[in-house]
């Protein structure tokens, strides 16, 4: 996913929201699903590991 | 022609001698001003008793006196305790005296006694008119009103070079425990006797032309006897003190003593080294309040960084309890966000063993979706078979 890194926390949650949207549509093609699927739980991974690493960022600074 | 009488002139000042000597052959007690005093080689005093016309004009009436040694060494001290003043010229004196003629050197009076009381109560008169006068005029408030610098270092000073009371001021200044430093400069002066008050009131007229180069004016002067300091009640120099520019600081008395000087001048003390302590204490006091207001500084600045720290560690606080709800909420969200996936996803459910039958893209829900014949894809957790329908049997229909 060479598109990560350039990608932010926003751009990165508001795909993810729109794929969530997108699963949970009945009318969705399934047979791609998996991929999209795929891609949606790395997308809160990474948006995870963000915060993760804001958090250790500040913790720092504000220590 | 009548026939002359002819005498010698020794003959007639025999019988003047006689006739004044018989006529004034009593004490009298004589109240007149001194002219020139003169104290011969052996111990004889001579003096000018002379009377002056009301208006202050000529002299109206002159006799020579003289105090014989044996009496003068009495009297002089007696005199001089008495009154506070030196026996010289201008002063009002009142003495007993004998008349004596001499054939060689005319009339003159025999001093027998003195009344130092009639001298004091003269120059007591004189003073108070002065006092009173310089009252009148205002004098008093004059100098006092000027205000001494903070720190008054460039000192004009009125003495005399090698008196005690200069070189005890100097001293006391330069060897001042705090080292500060002063720059002192003199003008000389003679200070006492008559000459004084011109000779300092000249010396003043060099400091005032100079007066921006001094902070303050000191008249000082040393021990000495007293009868050197009337100078010190003279009009002149009192006025000429109240009016200097300059805050004048006079030191120059004893300690029973308060002259007419002391009177108008900014400060007065009893001694030069009086004088130098005045000085040197202002200095201290202005560092004194230094010291006090570097320490309020010192002690504001702290408890004004401590409450300055308290803020900003609220401020701290505040912002890391944000960034914790602002990282919960994220969470949260991709928390349920997750959930969604996974319960929207089929793929759960073909990881359980199902498989899903697709045609199109979409499900087949229904039997019929489809025909025999048609293609149609069977979706499983691990891949997908590409089937066709050979039959159908709708499961409705029996």
């Amino acid at each position: 996913m060479a598109k990560k890194d350039s990608l932010t926390y926003k751009q990165a949650l508001a795909e993810l929201e729109e794929l969530v949207v997108r699963i949970e549509n009945p009318d969705t093609d399934l047979e791609n699903i998996a991929d999209e699927v795929k891609k949606a739980l790395n997308l809160v991974k990474f948006c995870r590991d963000q915060i993760k690493g804001f958090r250790e960022e500040t913790d720092k600074l504000l220590t | 022609m009548t026939k002359r009488e002819e005498i010698t002139l020794g003959e007639l000042q025999e019988r003047i001698k006689g006739v004044i000597e018989s006529s004034f052959s009593g004490r009298y007690w004589v109240r007149a001003e001194t002219g020139e005093v003169k104290i011969h080689s052996q111990g004889h005093c001579y003096i000018d008793l002379i009377e002056k016309s009301k208006g202050g004009g000529g002299v109206t009436a002159k006799v020579q006196a003289v105090i014989w040694a044996s009496s003068f060494r009495m009297l002089k001290p007696y005199f001089e305790t008495t009154t506070g003043r030196a026996l010289e010229r201008g002063l009002s004196i009142l003495v007993n005296v004998q008349v004596t003629y001499s054939q060689v050197y005319g009339m003159s009076l025999v001093i027998t006694d003195i009344d130092p009381a009639f001298t004091i109560g003269e120059q007591e008169i004189i003073r108070q008119k002065s006092i009173m006068r310089l009252s009148q005029e205002g004098m008093f408030e004059i100098n006092s009103s000027l205000d001494i610098p903070l720190l008054p270092s460039r000192l004009a000073v009125i003495s005399s070079e090698g008196a005690a009371g200069y070189r005890d001021f100097v001293k006391h200044l330069e060897d001042n425990d705090y080292g500060f430093s002063f720059s002192i400069k003199l003008f000389p002066a003679p200070l006492q006797g008559d000459s004084a008050p011109d000779g300092i009131i000249e010396q003043m007229e060099m400091v005032a032309r100079e007066m921006d180069n001094f902070d303050i004016l000191l008249i000082i002067r040393g021990g000495g006897a007293a009868q050197d300091l009337v100078c010190f009640d003279d009009y002149n120099l009192a006025i000429n003190i109240a009016q200097f520019p300059l805050p004048v600081v006079v030191a120059v008395g004893h300690d029973h003593d308060y002259h007419i000087a002391d009177m108008v001048a900014h400060t007065s003390l009893k001694t030069p080294t009086a004088a130098a302590a005045f000085i040197i204490d202002l200095f201290v006091a202005e560092e004194q309040q230094l010291i006090f207001l570097s320490r309020r500084v010192s002690l504001s600045l702290q408890s004004r960084l401590q409450s300055e720290l308290t803020t900003l560690d609220r401020l701290n606080e505040r912002m890391a309890a944000a960034l914790r709800t602002h990282y919960r909420e994220g969470e949260h969200l991709l928390d349920i966000f997750e959930r969604r996936v996974m319960s929207a996803s089929p793929l759960t459910i073909l990881e359980r063993g199902y498989s899903l039958a697709l045609m199109g893209g979409k499900k087949i829900g229904s039997v019929n979706d489809a025909q025999a014949g048609d293609d149609f894809t069977l979706l499983l957790s691990d891949g997908s078979f590409n089937c066709t329908i050979n039959s159908i049997r709708d499961g409705k229909k029996r």
